[in-house]
C-alpha cells in the first residue's frame, strides 16, 4: 500500500484494529465526525485494509433490530497501521524553533 | 426496537444518491446504526448530525465511484483500442480535423475582418461621418464629405470630442537620395489626437498646422522611416519633398497605425476661404470622429440630423449625414458574406461530425460481442459509456490538433488572395481567440460524435448478447439516419455553391461596355508646382503624340477616373440648358464626372452612338464641350436629343473655374465602371485640354498585342525623368479584380460543398457495404431461390435512392429557409433558382448512385453456394 493514510483514516483503522466493531462505536471511540468516519471506512475497505461482515441474523432478531455491519482489520491493514505508527513515532517533538530564531535576530 | 418511519424515509431518499452497486449494503448499515442510536434516546441535534453523516457517506460513495483511476483506465483502454484500428483512427481524426480546420480558418478570417477592434485606444468610440443624400441615407462610403460640410459639422455638432478630415491619394516622395511613390494622406490637425496616437519620434500633426500659410510639415510611418532613411534620428527636421513641394519632416508615426489603409506619409490638410465658400459639392473627404463621453451612436445621429437640417435651411442641398462605427464603415458590406461563410463552414463541420459519428456507430456494432462479454463479466453500463466517450474524446483531441494544422495552412491560403478588396483580411491569424474557438468547436463536435453511440451502449442489459441494441439491423438504421442528415446538409451546401456559382458566371459574362484586352494602363501625377495647367496640356499632348508614333500602338489616351478602378466622383448638376438646376432636380441631376484626353473612347473600345468624340480641334480656349453617356442623356433630357444642349456641374476642376461642363457634342454607350454588379451610371466626360487636372491615368491600346509597361514608362521618362509612372495594370487585370471577391467566396463555399459531398458519398458507401455484408446469407438464399442478380443489385440501389431522396428534399428545404442569407451575395440570380435546385438534386442523386454502385455489385456477385455455408 503505497498511498499514505490521512490521520483521520489512520485513527479509524486503529479503532477497527483494536476491536471497535461498528460505525457509531468508532465515532464515539475516536471523537471524529460521522461524516469523516464512514467515507474513511469505505475507502479502507476498498483498499483492502478492512473487511466487513454482517451480524448473524439470529442475534439481531433476538434483540429486535436490524443486523449490524461489523468491521475488522485485515492482515494488510494491520501491517499498514503498524508501519504508519512507526513512522509517526519516529517524528520527535520540536521546539518552536522558528520564532526563537526570529527573537534572536531581533535581539 | 426499530427506527422511526421518518428516519427510514430520509434514508430511502438518500439511498438514491448511493450508486446502485452499494445501495442495499449502505441502507442496511445505516438502518442498523441509526437503530443502535435510537436505543440511546438521542437528542434531535444528535439525530440530525448522524443523518448528515449518512448523507455525506452517500455522497462520498457516489463521488468516488471509481473516478480518477477509472478515467485514466478509460483513456488507456481507449488508446489501446484505437491503436489496434489505425485505419479507423486515421479516418475519424482526418474527417474531424477537416471540419474543425475549415471552420477555424473561416473563423480566424471573420474574427480579423468583423470583430477585432481597430488598433486604436478606445476604438469603439471612433466613427465615420459621411454625407449622404436624403433619399439614400444608407449609402455610406469613404471620401464622401466636402470641405464646407466638414467645417459646418465641426462648428455645429456637439456630439463629438473631435472630427478630422482625411484626403487620401498616392504621392511621390523624395527623402534623402531616395524617391518613391507611396500612399499618402492629407489630414486635419485633429486627426492624430483624435485617434490617440502618440509619436514614435518628434511630433505628429496638430491644429497649429491647420491654417493656410503655416509652414509645410510632414510625418511619415515607421516603415518608411526605416526604408528610406535607415531610422536615422537626424532625419527629423530635415526636408523631404512631397509632390514636388519641400516639407519639413517633424515626426514618425508608430507602426500600428494604418489609416487610411497603407498610408505612409501624412501632410496637413488645409482649406482656403474660397474652398469653404464654393466647394460644397466636392465630396472627396473622409471624416472620422470620436464620440464625446456618454454620447452613443444614436445620439450622435440625432445631433447630425439636427445639424444638417440647419444647413438645409440656408442652402439648396439635399444632403444629410450618417454616423457609423469606424470599423463597421471599413468592413462595410462584407458582413453578411462572412456570416454566410460561417454558416457554410458550420454545415461542413456538422457533416464531418456526423460522418465520424456514423463510423463510431459502425465500430460499436462490430465490437458488439466484446461489449456483451464485458457486460456479462459485470461491467456497468456507465463504464461502457465512459469507455466509449473516452475514445471519442481522444479522437476529438487529435482531430483538434489536425484541425489547427489545417487551419493555419488554409489561413495562409486565404491571406494569399491579395487581389481581394476585403479590408483587414490579411490580419487573420491563429491567435488565442481563434484557438479557443477551435477548442469549443472540438468539444461540440465530440459531443455530436460521442454521445449518441454512448447512449446506445447504455441500453445494453446484462445477459443480452447486444444483438437487439447493437445488432446490424439497429446499427444500419442508426447509420442511415446519420447518412440522410449528411446528404441533406451536403445538398444545402451544394445549392448555396451552385447559386453563387451561377451568379458569378453571370457577373463574368456581363458586358461591361468596354473592350479590355490589349489595354495597358499606368497612373501619373504632375507636380503642381512644376506643372501649371498650361504646361500640363502640352505635356499630355506631347506624350500622346510620342506614343501614337510608336509601332504596335493603336490608340492612347489619358483619363481622370479610370473605369473599374473604384473611382467615384459624383457631382450634382448646376445648370442645364443655361437654367439653374432647381432644388427638386438637385439629386436627380447628379452625374459621374470624368476628364479624358486623346483617343479615350477608341482606346477603351467604347462606341460613340451619336455626334462625335473629342478631336484635336477642340482646344483650350474654345467654348467647352462635353461627351455624355447614354444614361446621362436619358437622365438629363429624357426622350429628347442631347446634342448641342449644355450642362454644367458645380465643381472646380483644372483651371479654377467654379463650374465644369459645356455643350454636348457626342453620346457614348454606357460602361459599368464599378464592375458587373453595379449598373452603369450617368456620366459626363470633360475635355482634358479644357479641364487639365494634375492626376491622370494613361490608357494605351496595342494593335493586336498588349503594350509593355516599359514602353509606357519610357515614353513618360523621355519627357520628364522626375515624373514616375505608377500602378501599372492591364484592363484585363482590373476586370478580373472586380470579381476577385465573389471568386474567393465561390472558391471557399464550393470547396466546402465538395468536401461535404465527398463525406456524404463515403457515408453512403459505408452504410450500404455494411448492409450488404450483413445480408450475405439472405441474399444468397434469394439468389438460390431464383432471384435475378439485377434484382438483388436494384434492392441495394433502391435503399440508397430512398436515403438520397429524403436527404435532397430536406436539404432543399433548408436551402430555401436560408434563402435570405444567400441572397445577400447573389447578383442576377434568385435564391430559389429552380435550375440550380434541379441540377443539385441530379448531382446528389448521381453521387449517391455512384457510391451505391460497388456495394450493389458486391451483392449481385454473391455466390449462393458459399453464402449459405457462412455460419
Amino acid at each position: 500500500m503505497a498511498k499514505s493514510l490521512s490521520v483521520a483514516a489512520l485513527t479509524v483503522l486503529h479503532a477497527v484494529a483494536t476491536g471497535t466493531g461498528h460505525g457509531f462505536d468508532i465515532i464515539d471511540a475516536t471523537a471524529l465526525a460521522g461524516g469523516t468516519v464512514y467515507p474513511a471506512l469505505s475507502r479502507l475497505e476498498r483498499d483492502g485494509l478492512v473487511t466487513s461482515s454482517w451480524e448473524a441474523v439470529e442475534i439481531a432478531r433476538a434483540e429486535g433490530r436490524p443486523p449490524r455491519r461489523y468491521y475488522r482489520a485485515t492482515a494488510a491493514g494491520v501491517r499498514v497501521l503498524n508501519d504508519s505508527l512507526e513512522r509517526l513515532h519516529a517524528l520527535k517533538p520540536v521546539k518552536a524553533a522558528r520564532s526563537s530564531r526570529m527573537e534572536r535576530s531581533r535581539s | 426496537m426499530t427506527t422511526s418511519p421518518i428516519i427510514n424515509r430520509v434514508l430511502w431518499v438518500l439511498a438514491r444518491v448511493v450508486p446502485r452497486a452499494d445501495r442495499v449494503i449502505w441502507q442496511q448499515e445505516w438502518q442498523a446504526e441509526l437503530c443502535w442510536l435510537t436505543e440511546r434516546r438521542p437528542s434531535r441535534v444528535q439525530l440530525a448530525r448522524r443523518l448528515a453523516s449518512a448523507a455525506r457517506h452517500a455522497c462520498w460513495l457516489r463521488w468516488h465511484q471509481g473516478r480518477v483511476e477509472m478515467l485514466a483506465d478509460d483513456l488507456r483502454h481507449g488508446l489501446r483500442a484505437l491503436r489496434r484500428r489505425p485505419g479507423y483512427l486515421l479516418a475519424t481524426v482526418l474527417t474531424l480535423g477537416l471540419g474543425i480546420g475549415a471552420s477555424t480558418a473561416v473563423f480566424s478570417a471573420a474574427h480579423a475582418v468583423l470583430w477585432r477592434a481597430l488598433p486604436f485606444p478606445d476604438a469603439h468610440q471612433l466613427v465615420m461621418v459621411s454625407s449622404t443624400l436624403m433619399d439614400a441615407p444608407d449609402a455610406v462610403s469613404p471620401g464622401s464629405a466636402s470641405p464646407p460640410d466638414f467645417a459646418d459639422w465641426r462648428a455645429m455638432s456637439g456630439a463629438f470630442d473631435g472630427l478630422a478630415a482625411i484626403s487620401e491619394g498616392g504621392v511621390s516622395l523624395v527623402a534623402g537620395a531616395n524617391a518613391e511613390r507611396v500612399t499618402g494622406a492629407s489630414v486635419t490637425g485633429d486627426f492624430f489626437p483624435l485617434l490617440k496616437i502618440a509619436p514614435l519620434q518628434g511630433r505628429l500633426l496638430q491644429q497649429i498646422d491647420d491654417p493656410v500659410g503655416a509652414p509645410p510639415v510632414a510625418v511619415i510611418s515607421d516603415a518608411l522611416w526605416a526604408r528610406l532613411l535607415n531610422r536615422d534620428p537626424e532625419a527629423l527636421g530635415s526636408t523631404i519633398t512631397v509632390e514636388g513641394v519641400p516639407h519639413q519632416l517633424v515626426g514618425i508615426v508608430p507602426a500600428a497605425l494604418a489609416l487610411p489603409l497603407d498610408a505612409e506619409v501624412w501632410t496637413p490638410l488645409r482649406f482656403t476661404e474660397q474652398t469653404l465658400q464654393t466647394q460644397r459639392g466636392a465630396h472627396y473627404l473622409t471624416v472620422v470622429g470620436r464620440l464625446a463621453p456618454g454620447v452613443g451612436l444614436d445620439a450622435a445621429r440625432a445631433d447630425m440630423r439636427r445639424v444638417t437640417a440647419t444647413i438645409r435651411e440656408t442652402l439648396t442641398t439635399e444632403s444629410t449625414a450618417s454616423v457609423v462605427n469606424l470599423r463597421d464603415a471599413f468592413v462595410g458590406d462584407v458582413r453578411p458574406t462572412f456570416w454566410l461563410l460561417l454558416a457554410a463552414v458550420g454545415i461542413l463541420l456538422l457533416v464531418a461530425s456526423v460522418n465520424v459519428a456514423s463510423l463510431v456507430v459502425a465500430q460499436t456494432s462490430a465490437r458488439r460481442q466484446d461489449y456483451a462479454v464485458r457486460v456479462a463479466l459485470g461491467a456497468s453500463r456507465q463504464r461502457l459509456m465512459r469507455a466509449q466517450l473516452a475514445e471519442s474524446g481522444i479522437v476529438g483531441v487529435l482531430g483538434c490538433l489536425a484541425g489547427l494544422v489545417i487551419a493555419s495552412a488554409s489561413s495562409r491560403l486565404i491571406r494569399g488572395f491579395d487581389d481581394v478588396a476585403v479590408p483587414r483580411l490579411a490580419e487573420s491569424q491563429i491567435d488565442w481567440p481563434v484557438t479557443l474557438f477551435a477548442v469549443a468547436v472540438t468539444v461540440g463536435a465530440t459531443c455530436v460524435v460521442g454521445i449518441w453511440p454512448a447512449w446506445r451502449l447504455s441500453r445494453l442489459r446484462e445477459g443480452m448478447t447486444g444483438r437487439r441494441v447493437l445488432g446490424t439491423r439497429a446499427t444500419s438504421r442508426a447509420r442511415k439516419i446519420l447518412v440522410t442528415a449528411e446528404i441533406g446538409m451536403a445538398v444545402t451546401l451544394l445549392i448555396g455553391a451552385g447559386l453563387i456559382g451561377r451568379s458569378f458566371l453571370q457577373m463574368v459574362n456581363v458586358d461591361l461596355g468596354l473592350d479590355a484586352p490589349n489595354v495597358q494602363t499606368g497612373s501619373l501625377s504632375l507636380p503642381e508646382a512644376a506643372y501649371p495647367p498650361e504646361r500640363r496640356v502640352s505635356f499630355v499632348d506631347t506624350l500622346l503624340t510620342s506614343l501614337a508614333g510608336q509601332p504596335g500602338i493603336d490608340a492612347s489616351a489619358v483619363v481622370f477616373g479610370l473605369p473599374l478602378s473604384g473611382f467615384n466622383y459624383y457631382i450634382s448638376g448646376y445648370e442645364r440648358d443655361g437654367v439653374r438646376v432647381s432644388q427638386d432636380d438637385w439629386t436627380r441631376s447628379a452625374v459621374q464626372v470624368r476628364v479624358v484626353g486623346g483617343d479615350y473612347f477608341r482606346a477603351l473600345g467604347i462606341p460613340i452612338v451619336e455626334g462625335r468624340a473629342f478631336s484635336d480641334n477642340d482646344r483650350r480656349n474654345q467654348p467647352p464641350t462635353i461627351v455624355i453617356n447614354r444614361s446621362a442623356a436619358e437622365l438629363l433630357w429624357p426622350g429628347e436629343r442631347a446634342i448641342d444642349r449644355t450642362f454644367t456641374v458645380g465643381t472646380r476642376l483644372g483651371l479654377g473655374g467654379l463650374r465644369a461642363g459645356g455643350t454636348v457634342i457626342g453620346v457614348s454607350t454606357d460602361v459599368r465602371d464599378l464592375g458587373p454588379a453595379v449598373a452603369a451610371r450617368p456620366t459626363i466626360f470633360l475635355n482634358y485640354r479644357q479641364f487639365p487636372i494634375d492626376e491622370m491615368t494613361l490608357v494605351v491600346r496595342g494593335a493586336g498585342t498588349m503594350p509593355t509597361a516599359a514602353a509606357l514608362q519610357g515614353a513618360v521618362r523621355s519627357l520628364d525623368p522626375t515624373v514616375p509612372l505608377y500602378r501599372l495594370r492591364s484592363m484585363d487585370r482590373l476586370r478580373s479584380r472586380v470579381v476577385a471577391e465573389p471568386r474567393l467566396y465561390l472558391s471557399l463555399i464550393g470547396l466546402f460543398a465538395l468536401a461535404a459531398v465527398g463525406l456524404a458519398a463515403v457515408g453512403i458507401y459505408g452504410v450500404l457495404s455494411q448492409v450488404v455484408g450483413s445480408q450475405t446469407r439472405e441474399i444468397g438464399v434469394r439468389l438460390a431461390l431464383g432471384a435475378s442478380r439485377g434484382r438483388v443489385a436494384w434492392q441495394v440501389t433502391r435503399q440508397a435512392t430512398t436515403l438520397a431522396v429524403i436527404g435532397i428534399v430536406a436539404g432543399s428545404l433548408l436551402a430555401l429557409a436560408a434563402g435570405r442569407l444567400i441572397a445577400t451575395v447573389l447578383h442576377g440570380v434568385t435564391p430559389t433558382d429552380p435550375l440550380t435546385f434541379a441540377l443539385v438534386a441530379a448531382v446528389a442523386l448521381t453521387v449517391t448512385l455512384a457510391a451505391a454502385w460497388l456495394p450493389s455489385r458486391r451483392a449481385a456477385s454473391i455466390d449462393p453456394a458459399r453464402a449459405l455455408q457462412i455460419d
